[in-house]
């Protein structure tokens, strides 16, 4: 008991030295980035357009199509990221299925078990996963927006092509900004999808900042070490939302 | 423009959607039904045909979760049903209470306290990994449920306090002044 409360043996910045120079770090912290632009750049905008498209009042099967893509994300992660290793392998997966129907007697890529498919393979199951969760958000966002508003447009004649990017969209504003933050918050953290499908090898080549934080943290018992990465995902996370919301303020003031 | 065109455009548009939508829904539900279809099969089937109907239906994986022959599931259920009530348990009565006092006693620090519970929302579960795993054996709560119950409370406490201040801004003050004229106090109206 006495050994944790007492500070022996103080190391200053040692910790963190070391973390900064670690190449397997800059690894993880690049793939970290690396997922928060695929999920800006391919899931909120997919996440958009099906929200658009399910919260038209002349869409029929709205109901149907919204519990079938919010259904990932219901899913535990663990279980999603078995499902999609399932999927993925060569033995008898879907890949290996398509793979013999398509290309008969080539050879079946192992997706995750290769550095340089497996992030394109976890970022395919990360989409599926979480396309649904900001589309509900955006749906709220856009059932606040009074009908009214689109009624008198399509009486000016615009097409819903028209309204939604000129009307819709601006006033939409602040539920993406939103989505956004949380898309990029959850990409820093992103642990459990991962750690199932791979705990982030082959060769660290699918390594995110939580994983190696629990790899060399805690699975090495070097608790310093560990907190020190903690520290840093903390504080990171920290300067992106106090930098986000005052910029996200300062925009709504105009 | 005339509106005819108008609509004519919005109809193909509108074509596009559903086959959009419908050929989302099945990339989006094939890893489930994969998933689903695959614990029918025997490991020989899923090697000679992964993605098809199984045939014949293989039942044994089931019968042999429910009735452990492999694994302990009905432990292991027990285990999440403990976890989840004491967790569930806990939670409500504590954050009904601290619910309560910020957002109906009127004291100074109250102001405080809800944006001390609004910070709970910005940390990262994983930033906790480690600190938690220190406290949780310095108090000699390894491998007891209590010890996995408590930091979930935890976490769970910053959103379920917000949820209910803005619940119980909800409820009229009328209705709770009317209660204490009758001599009821706070603890009653909280029932």
């Amino acid at each position: 008991m006495e050994r944790s409360r007492t500070l022996r043996r103080f190391q200053g910045l040692k910790n963190f030295k070391v973390l900064f120079k670690d190449v397997v770090f800059q690894k993880a912290l690049m793939h970290n980035l690396i997922i928060t632009v695929v999920s800006l750049v391919c899931e909120i905008p997919l996440a958009l357009y099906c929200a658009l498209i399910i919260c038209n009042k002349k869409f029929k099967f709205a109901v149907i199509f919204r519990t079938f893509f919010f259904l990932p994300y219901v899913l535990s992660e663990v279980i999603s990221g078995l499902l999609w290793q399932f999927i993925y392998n060569p033995q008898y997966g879907l890949v290996k299925a398509f793979y013999t129907n398509f290309f008969p007697g080539a050879q079946v890529p192992a997706l995750l078990g290769n550095p340089a498919t497996v992030l394109g393979a976890i970022l395919v199951a990360v989409i599926w996963k979480y396309f649904g969760f900001h589309m509900s958000i955006l749906i709220a966002g856009l059932q606040d927006i009074p009908d009214e508003v689109k009624e008198a447009a399509t009486i000016d004649g615009a097409t819903e092509h028209q309204i939604n990017r000129t009307i819709i969209l601006p006033l939409l504003r602040p539920t993406i900004l939103i989505s956004i933050f949380f898309s990029v918050v959850g990409s820093f953290q992103i642990f459990d999808i991962i750690w199932a499908m791979g705990k982030g090898d082959p060769v660290n080549s699918a390594e995110t900042m939580v994983t190696y934080l629990y790899k060399f943290g805690l699975q090495r018992f070097n608790i310093g070490y560990g907190s020190a990465v903690a520290v840093t995902i903390f504080l990171l996370c920290l300067v992106f939302s106090v930098f986000y919301n005052r910029q996200m303020f300062k925009s709504e003031e105009k | 423009m005339p509106m005819k065109s108008i609509k004519a455009q919005n109809g193909i548009s509108r074509t596009l959607q559903y086959f959009f939508c419908i050929v989302l829904s099945i990339i989006v539900l094939f890893p489930v039904y994969m998933g689903i279809i695959g614990g029918f099969k025997s490991n020989g089937q899923l090697l000679s045909d992964p993605v098809g109907l199984p045939h014949p239906v293989y039942v044994k994986n089931y019968c042999d979760i429910l009735t452990e022959t492999i694994g302990l599931f009905w432990h292991a259920l027990g285990n999440s049903l403990l976890v989840a009530g004491g967790t569930v348990g806990i939670t409500l009565v504590v954050c009904v209470m601290a619910a309560f006092a910020i957002s109906r006693i009127k004291f100074r620090a109250s102001g405080i306290f809800r944006s001390y519970f609004l910070l709970g929302l910005l940390f990262p579960l994983a930033v906790a990994i480690l600190p938690l795993y220190l406290q949780i054996r310095n108090l000699n709560l390894l491998d007891k449920y209590i010890g996995v119950i408590l930091p979930q409370v935890a976490f769970q406490i910053p959103m379920t306090v917000l949820l209910l201040i803005g619940f119980f801004h909800g409820i009229p003050q009328d209705l709770e002044d009317a209660c204490e004229m009758d001599g009821y106090g706070p603890s009653w109206l909280s029932r």
